[in-house]
């Protein structure tokens, strides 16, 4: 049995070795699918906090939130973008596909929505809008950590998964058969 | 059957927080439209839509001859609109020579739809306040609380919805007007408008003319501004003004919690002179002013006393003593009611600032 080194020399490897490696591959697996999934609870956190500051501002009775967006754009707008996006968020666990239209979406969306959520909060006019575009670069900033997480473990996870299947390809077939 | 790992049941819990908070801004959204006011508030504290200092009047001296109402519980049973809290104040001054840092201690008026709910529904109402005690081994305030039932509110007339919760519970409500005052539009101080007929503010309101170039305007759309149901302006509106035609219903954005947050809306909403809202002419005077505010004459008419007094302003209201018809003759506040009516109640009433019934 034999694998490559760095140089791409052919190096043999004892069959018990080879076992351990792919052991260790798969843990690495399940690492990198638990970061994936540390970055969705992140994402999901974070929009379950703005979800919950716009809730409370409703208990608070201020019109401000609506004043400016007219109430109807709110219902329109802000609610289908929350639950659009935790969708979004959940389906990075299947496929990198769904994380990569996620973060595109919100390289060219997310500054807009969170200026006119934030404009929209603190009653957009005067002085207040002022502060909501000030806001808005470090709060599209904070959304981003979560999208690199996903991103950082969506690598390690294909490389996880390309070492376990070399090491899987390069066991005898009766140990094949037993890993 | 399947185990959750620790991970999936947080995830399932951040996706119900999205959830129920989405759905409960939404509920929200819509049950401020109907005017159903919730506990918080209920609890609006007095002052909260007013942002001039309450102080004793230059020309203040002492009316009255007799004591009637004196302890903090007394003021506790009184409740009101935020516009009528000078009425409140002015009789602390009198009665318990409070001065202008004690005026709070003896005023909390809850606005109007709650007042009458408190009034109908025998709930309390109290008086707070906190006194900073030095080197005091319980803490450095002192907290000070006092409590009564509603017994008493100053507000405008009750509405037909206020009758009838009355009714429901047995009770007779009786209104007795105290005081004069108008009901007036503002717009931004840079419209153009200054003048607006009976006709025109009604078909405003409901919808027909949309544009401020049919009432001699700029070419921009009216922005109108309404109060939520039940409160003393939106009442007035419906009975003073409207008469029986229907309001159009606001985009809620255009519907203000407060009497303060109309104003501030008129005066700062975006395109500036578009928009129009309704108050109280005591209440811009004298508690809420914003210098970019102006008030729309009615049919040429300006809200002056004497307007008020021979009814040629058309919108003339008044702000009402209600009590319920149960409360006991030698009642304080039956007392404090018919004190009122008097004519050195109603040099009280123009000491506060307001326009006497009688003039």
């Amino acid at each position: 049995m034999i694998s490559m080194d760095n140089n791409n020399v052919k190096v043999p490897i004892n069959p018990p070795d080879q076992r351990n490696l792919l052991a260790q591959a798969e843990r690495k697996i399940k690492q990198e699918k638990n970061t994936i999934k540390i970055a969705v609870m992140i994402h999901l956190a974070y929009t379950a906090l703005l979800a919950l500051i716009l809730a409370s501002s409703y208990s608070d009775y201020r019109s401000n939130l609506l004043r400016s967006s007219e109430g109807e754009s709110f219902l329109a707008i802000i609610i289908p973008v929350f639950i659009a996006d935790s969708v979004l968020a959940l389906l990075w666990m299947y496929k990198r596909v769904f994380h990569t239209i996620h973060l595109v979406i919100y390289i060219i969306f997310g500054g807009w929505f969170y200026l006119y959520y934030l404009a929209d909060y603190m009653n957009g006019t005067g002085d207040a809008f002022f502060a909501a575009v000030f806001l808005t670069p470090f709060v599209w900033a904070f959304g981003m950590i979560s999208f690199i997480i996903c991103a950082a473990g969506r690598k390690s996870l294909t490389n996880a998964i390309n070492e376990y299947d070399h090491y899987a390809r390069c066991l005898p077939s009766e140990d094949r058969s037993q890993s | 059957m399947k185990k959750f790992s620790v991970s999936n049941i947080i995830i399932g819990c951040l996706i119900a927080v999205i959830l129920i908070s989405s759905g409960y801004a939404v509920y929200k959204y819509r049950t401020v439209d109907q005017g159903m006011i919730g506990s918080e508030a209920d609890m609006l504290d007095s002052y909260k839509n007013i942002n001039v200092m309450l102080t004793r009047p230059d020309n203040w001296h002492k009316i009255n001859s007799k004591t009637i109402i004196s302890s903090y519980a007394e003021f506790a049973g009184i409740d009101g609109s935020t516009a009528t809290v000078p009425i409140t104040a002015e009789l602390a001054r009198q009665f318990c020579n409070a001065d202008d840092d004690e005026i709070s201690h003896y005023t909390a008026h809850n606005t109007t739809d709650v007042a009458y709910e408190n009034l109908i529904y025998g709930r309390e109402n109290r008086v707070s306040w906190s006194v900073y005690v030095q080197n005091s081994n319980d803490g450095p305030y002192k907290d000070y609380s006092y409590s009564n039932r509603v017994r008493l509110v100053f507000a405008t007339h009750p509405s037909e919805d206020e009758y009838a919760m009355a009714e429901k519970e047995n009770i007779t409500l009786e209104a007795e007007p105290v005081a004069l005052d108008g009901f007036v539009f503002i717009t931004h101080k840079d419209n153009p408008v200054d003048s607006l007929t009976v006709e025109q503010i009604q078909d405003i309101y409901s919808g027909k003319i949309t544009n401020w170039k049919d009432v001699g305007g700029k070419d921009e759309k009216i922005r109108a501004f309404q109060r939520t149901k039940n409160s003393g302006s939106q009442t007035a509106m419906e009975e003073l003004v409207m008469k029986g035609k229907k309001l159009a219903d606001p985009p809620i954005a255009f519907v203000s919690e407060g009497m303060g947050d109309l104003v501030d809306a008129v005066a700062e909403y975006e395109n500036e002179t578009a928009a129009i809202g309704y108050t109280y002419y005591y209440y811009l005077n004298n508690l809420y002013k914003n210098p970019d505010i102006k008030v729309l004459n009615i049919d040429g008419i300006s809200p002056e006393n004497e307007n008020l007094v021979s009814k040629k302003y058309p919108f003339s209201t008044a702000y009402y003593a209600v009590m319920s018809s149960s409360e006991p003759e030698g009642s304080v506040y039956r007392k404090l009611r018919d004190y009122l009516l008097s004519d050195e109640g109603q040099e009280i009433i123009r000491l506060a600032g307001y326009c006497p019934v009688n003039g």
